[in-house]
């Protein structure tokens, strides 16, 4: 578990805190959607989950493991996974299967096991067959996963992603959101920040900051059929969960927050 | 968007000397290099020359490409031709003259000698890089710097520094081009005007390549960080190669027959 | 804006990714917004070099306003935004950024074309002109850049991809200032999530490996949609939604982008079908969904 604990923040020559008194908790197998503002705190919240950050008060722990403890420090990156937006910037070696095996490396693990961690982290996202092929010859979805393949090769219980989707197209999403899923499934715990509520309308929680501060955490129906409540908390509304709303205040009985096509069809037509 | 593809880029074929340990293949190299230089006159070089051409026979690579960094020296070679050989003023040393002009007959001895010293170190160099990828090269580096740890010396760092530069070479050319093409598109041009007018043309395009590095770096070491990079020591690698008997002989055998060359000859 | 029978293929070694294109025709006038649909790896940033002169054509020509492109006469006729244009900014501030282009064409006056094309991207040049353009937020960036092109003021605008990566907010800032900008240009954008543009684009163009799938106004389109999928590309469930119901006997006339009056279109249409909830309606059912035509049209 990913235990934060009233944790505060403040950037140097910032007006105001950059997380105030923020409590959070991630459990294996858990999607934990974090949305919000640009500012709103959602990038300084996540850096603190794998000590990347100390905060100026309150706790963090994985698994125990006390965060502001600097001798927990590579026990706690190698159970907490973390991929940024811009697929690029994160790989570092010069072809896939090297740069696959740069975490495992870092600790020492030896070479046949590296190569079986390796071989499984790409089939866990799909590249199996990538080993010699040199990154710049990747698409950005390939990219991408081949990032989080890197994130894998260390067995973390748990992955942060900061808006892994955000620079690829429609195609590449659907890949890496796939791939995110298909970890759900097999335990990791994803604490995941996106402006894309439709790719997360089935986490377990959704939390949104504003400001540095938590302004709703919980389901996210309320979020989706409430367009008040999505608006005071700066969050876009899908297009598909806005005819909903619209549905349903006409009358049609829709019980999904975020229906497909088909089941709206079911709805007005039976 | 042209990748660039640098003369002395690694050939995917196999072959003897593409197994050798890419170590034994860097101690040819030095040797190779230390003969060339010890070597007195042109009988020497063209001993290391036919060397050369075994190397390269016994590579498998394709010949056109083995002296594809030619083609970039042929100004550099000329001059160093002409340079020796021409003399001015001198009739008693010329073959044949041209008015003032003189073909000197022991200058052009000595400018072909030259020539062919640099025509044999690119060739010759240029056949570890197509025969060794870039990631044996930087594991190979560093196992020799290894020793160097000891005074200090951060081996380990300065062969990641290596291979992350190698890494971003493809995409920040890709990245440069990009950039020209859109500053192109907004009318700029790098071809007119003076020197200085060219050099101060291309501000455009290396302040946002920097800008665009130095992003760059911030999130890479961050990438790092998050995937227990702590330096160099206590790093295990996906790949390690040995030396093994083979790869010993060869680099004994070798590299006493290119010294001795250049000390007899 | 004309392009005929375009061809043109990479000679070997070009680009990761790039697609040869082949048979591609085009017009583009000032006021259109149109277009260029596909997938990835379907010509669509090929085709947009060749329009804005920055490749030959193995065949075909392009033309603006009857001069060639490739022409020198053609310079500052097409203004072209590449993706992440963000990444060219150079300048201390903004304004001399953005006038570099009127100044590479020997406009009178730079930062005067400048100021106005912040203006037009809904920048304030007395608050942005002075900033660094390295201060900027994502979509602020990025409306910059596309700032940098209209500064050209050519008749014609090319972008690829001008609202990746920006949140929502970011997109639909991009998408007023090219609105605002239609009257006196002709429009082309790039995309291979065409959903944010089908409400405000005029043509569209689809590519499927370099060849015209489809060419021609959006709602011609919206009425075959396995054109679309076969192109690879997958409509918005909003707009898929609204087809459902068609396919169901409903009638939604015309198709809408925007959900809340998709929501009140198909109610009224689900109304009009039969199972609708309002009672006085109810003998008036049978005979209305004879007659197809006029009712449903209300919305």
């Amino acid at each position: 578990m990913i235990e934060v604990r009233e944790v505060s923040l403040s950037y140097p020559d910032a007006r105001r805190p950059a997380l105030d008194r923020v409590s959070l908790t991630v459990a294996p197998g858990e999607l934990v959607a974090l949305l919000g503002a640009n500012g709103s705190g959602k990038s300084t919240l996540m850096r603190l989950c794998n000590a990347l950050l100390q905060p100026d008060s309150g706790r963090v722990a994985v698994d125990g493991l006390d965060a502001c403890d600097e001798s927990n420090l590579w026990a706690i990156r190698s159970r907490v996974g973390f991929v940024q937006q811009n697929p690029e910037n994160q790989i570092v070696g010069t072809v896939v299967e090297e740069d696959v095996a740069f975490g495992p490396e870092n600790l020492g693990v030896p070479a046949d096991e590296l190569r079986t961690r390796v071989d499984q982290a790409l089939a866990q996202t799909g590249l199996t067959g990538f080993e010699r092929r040199e990154p710049h010859l990747l698409s950005e979805g390939q990219k991408q996963r081949l990032a989080i393949a890197g994130a894998l090769a260390l067995r973390p219980a748990y992955l942060l992603l900061d808006e892994p989707t955000a620079m690829l197209d429609g195609r590449s999403r659907a890949e890496v959101l796939g791939v995110l899923g298909r970890l759900r499934q097999q335990g990791v715990g994803l604490l995941h920040i996106t402006h894309h509520l439709e790719d997360v309308a089935d986490a377990d929680r959704v939390v949104v900051l504003r400001e540095g501060r938590i302004a709703y955490q919980g389901p996210s129906g309320p979020v989706l059929s409430d367009p008040d409540l999505a608006g005071s908390l700066g969050i876009e509304v899908p297009a598909m969960a806005r005819l909903a709303t619209t549905l349903r205040a006409g009358g049609v009985g829709l019980a999904q927050a975020l229906p497909t096509p088909e089941e709206v069809g079911v709805a007005l037509w039976g | 968007m042209r990748i660039p593809v640098a003369f002395g880029q690694y050939v995917p074929v196999v072959s003897p000397v593409h197994s050798l340990d890419p170590k034994a293949k860097m101690g040819v190299g030095v040797a190779f290099t230390l003969g060339v230089f010890l070597v007195d006159g042109l009988p020497g070089l063209l001993a290391i020359g036919v060397l050369v051409a075994l190397a390269i026979s016994a590579s498998r690579v394709p010949w056109g490409i083995a002296l594809r960094g030619l083609r970039a020296l042929a100004l550099i070679l000329s001059f160093t031709l002409l340079a020796h050989t021409l003399r001015w003023n001198s009739p008693g040393e010329a073959l044949f003259s041209l008015g003032p002009l003189g073909v000197s007959g022991p200058g052009l001895v000595t400018g072909v000698f030259f020539a062919f010293r640099v025509v044999l170190l690119v060739v010759g160099t240029s056949l570890l890089t197509l025969t060794t990828t870039p990631v044996e090269l930087t594991d190979a580096l560093e196992r020799i710097m290894r020793p160097l740890e000891v005074l200090r010396f951060p081996a380990g760092e300065v062969a990641m520094m290596l291979t992350i530069a190698l890494r971003f070479i493809p995409t920040t050319a890709q990245e440069a081009e990009k950039i020209i093409i859109a500053q192109t598109a907004r009318g700029a041009r790098f071809d007119e005007g003076g020197p200085i007018r060219r050099i101060r043309a291309f501000v455009p395009v290396l302040v946002p390549l920097f800008v665009n590095l130095f992003r760059r770096a911030e999130d890479l070491a961050l990438a790092m960080e998050s995937r227990c990079y702590q330096g160099g020591v206590g790093r295990t690698h996906l790949h390690v190669s040995r030396m093994v008997a083979r790869d010993w002989a060869t680099l004994a055998v070798v590299s006493l027959v290119l010294v001795g060359i250049g000390v007899a000859l | 804006m004309r392009a005929q029978d375009l061809t043109f293929a990479y000679p070997a070694g070009g680009p990761v990714g790039s697609v040869a294109i082949a048979g591609v025709s085009l017009t583009l006038e000032p006021g259109e917004l149109l277009i260029v649909a596909g997938t990835t790896g379907s010509g669509k940033s090929t085709l947009l070099r060749l329009l804005a002169g920055l490749l030959v054509p193995d065949e075909g020509v392009v033309e603006a306003d009857g001069v060639p492109v490739l022409d020198r006469r053609a310079r500052g006729q097409v203004a072209i935004v590449f993706q992440n244009p963000e990444s060219q900014f150079f300048s201390e501030t903004l304004e001399a950024d953005v006038a570099f282009g009127p100044r590479n064409l020997g406009h009178a006056d730079p930062p005067g074309v400048a100021r106005a094309a912040l203006e037009a991207v809904g920048l304030d040049p007395d608050v942005y002109g002075q900033r660094s353009p390295f201060t900027l937020s994502g979509g602020e960036a990025r409306r910059a850049a596309i700032a940098g092109a209209l500064a050209l003021q050519a008749p014609y605008l090319l972008l690829d991809e001008p609202t990746a990566g920006l949140d929502h907010r970011g997109r639909a800032d991009v998408i007023a200032a090219l609105q605002s900008e239609r009257g006196r240009v002709g429009v082309a954008v790039v995309t291979h999530d065409p959903e944010e543009f089908l409400g405000v684009a005029s043509q569209v163009l689809l590519l499927v490996e370099g060849r015209m799938a489809y060419s021609g106004p959006v709602e011609a389109l919206l009425d075959a949609p396995e054109v679309y999928e076969r192109a690879g590309l997958q409509l918005p469930d909003l707009i898929r939604t609204q087809l459902d119901a068609r396919a169901h006997g409903a009638l939604v006339a015309r198709i809408v982008f925007e959900p809340e009056a998709a929501g009140s279109a198909l109610l009224a249409a689900r109304t009009a079908y039969g199972h609708g909830a309002m009672p006085e309606s109810i003998e008036r059912v049978e005979g209305d969904s004879r007659s197809a035509d006029g009712r449903a049209g209300e919305s």
